[in-house]
């Protein structure tokens, strides 16, 4: 126990040495959290928020290990790396609880003043449909072809093989690579150099269009 | 570079799974009717979720919303699962479930990557491992085995060099200006991510005509219908030179 603290200790003071984003220091911060989250020396509770508040105690680590940043820098005259985490891990988990707390009130309001529809998020989310829109416009836009780019681009000495039919054959049902390299005797490289060069960056562009980003 | 398992093991991270990562990963999957895509679109978008908690941990930023991965568009025809690296390119990050040894990497993220983090997704969704990473190669990467992976810390100090080497790039040194002015229109990351292939994977006396092919655009493969430049273009090759002479003094300081 007093091994891993004086491990810890001495690990901090030598990361902290190099300056922020420097390998050293990145690579100490790696260590760091690799021994403590192996030592088993770290809080533990069974509730569904715990990982989202042990990630923010890392966050909290590696942004105050070696300056104060996000909050006061850490002291090892005042405690060892695993007491200063843990006492930030449970003032997390307390905020979590009391969050979940107030969300439970607020339905429970809900269910008394008659609106006795709770909205559960989970609800709000969209349900699968046979075929999703999205797929249906990716399908007209690149058939549709306004103009003339996606039929014009192609595979070098293989006019037949274009933007456009690539972006057609690779929408669900998608016929896989390997069908594509036997049907046009072209390699699998060569097929998805060009996807990733010209019908990718296209793609992209029409989904932040449409509003999707 | 081989790690036996029990190494793996050793040099690999565990990280939490939040829950906001698994409500974001059921939205996503939620948007694909074929049970299979809409659990490979879950796993993916918890990897990438995952591998940006833990850049940030490194300090290092990231674009999580940048990537194909959270474009509805590219989801639906691409098995993809890259994570946006802010400045230097995109971080692919694939997934595999506990007891699996390698994974495929689906052709259409062989290209314009810089590397690919292996996670696995452990049974209970709220933890992963970060198992380690595989650099670019000279050849598309197929299939990556567990077994082969270079350890985190390795990654870390590669991306040190990702950093560094853009970083000059923008900088005052003569041969940066240069370069800038030949390639206005290429990323200087593409530019630094190949340089620092060449680096890593080929003889000192090659780096002259590699590297200028680089600068020419002729291996980045941009264009596939504008001209081809001639080989063995002597003022490319002697600037290609130059800047891996300079990139290489860079990169081996931090060794």
């Amino acid at each position: 126990m007093h091994g891993l603290d004086e491990q810890l200790r001495l690990l901090v003071e030598e990361t902290c040495k190099h300056p922020p984003k420097s390998r050293q220091r990145r690579r100490g911060l790696n260590k760091i959290i690799r021994l403590i989250k192996n030592s088993g020396k770290l809080w533990r509770e069974n509730i569904p928020d715990y990982e989202d508040a042990e990630q923010q105690t890392w966050l909290y680590f590696s942004k105050n290990i070696c300056e104060a940043d996000t909050g006061q820098k850490y002291n090892p005259d005042r405690s060892s790396v695993t007491t200063w985490l843990n006492g930030y891990l449970k003032r997390r988990l307390q905020d979590c609880r009391i969050e979940a707390a107030e969300e439970k009130a607020t339905r429970a309001f809900g269910e008394i003043s008659g609106s006795d529809e709770t909205i559960d998020p989970v609800d709000t989310l969209a349900a699968p449909a046979d075929i999703p829109p999205i797929e249906e416009e990716v399908r007209t836009w690149a058939e549709t072809d306004a103009d003339g780019e996606l039929r014009q681009t192609h595979i070098k000495n293989h006019p037949e093989i274009t933007a456009q039919l690539l972006i057609l054959r690779r929408l669900p049902p998608d016929t896989s690579w390997k069908d594509l390299s036997a049907e046009f005797g072209v390699k699998v490289s060569t097929l998805s150099m060009f996807y990733q060069r010209q019908c990718q960056p296209r793609l992209r562009k029409f989904g932040e269009s449409q509003g999707y980003l | 570079m081989v790690y036996a398992t029990q190494d793996i093991e050793e040099q690999s991270q565990r990280m939490p799974v939040t829950q906001a990562a698994r409500r974001t990963a059921e939205q996503f999957a939620l948007q694909h009717p074929s049970p299979e895509k809409a659990e490979r679109v879950r796993l993916n978008t918890l990897a990438v979720w995952v591998v940006n908690d833990y850049l940030q941990l490194m300090d290092i930023p990231t674009e999580l919303r940048a990537g194909d991965s959270w474009n509805p568009v590219m989801r639906l025809s691409d098995d993809v699962a890259d994570l946006v690296v802010t400045g230097l390119g995109r971080l692919e990050c694939r997934f595999i479930l506990p007891g699996e040894q390698s994974c495929t990497i689906p052709p259409e993220v062989w290209f314009d990557r810089i590397g690919y983090m292996v996670v696995r997704i452990e049974e209970s969704f709220r933890e992963a491992t970060l198992l380690g990473f595989m650099p670019p190669s000279e050849e598309p990467l197929e299939r990556v085995e567990v077994a082969e992976l270079r350890s985190l810390d390795e990654f870390l100090d590669y991306i040190g060099r990702l950093e560094d080497g853009v970083a000059f790039l923008e900088g005052d040194d003569p041969v940066a200006v240069q370069v800038r002015c030949l390639r206005e229109t290429r990323s200087r990351s593409e530019i630094v991510a190949q340089l620092e292939r060449i680096y890593r994977t080929r003889e000192e006396y090659e780096w002259r005509s590699a590297g200028g092919e680089v600068l020419a655009g002729s291996d980045a493969g941009g264009g596939f219908d504008r001209e081809e430049i001639d080989d063995g273009d002597g003022e490319l090759e002697d600037l290609a030179e130059s800047l891996l002479e300079k990139l290489a003094e860079i990169w081996g300081e931090s060794v």
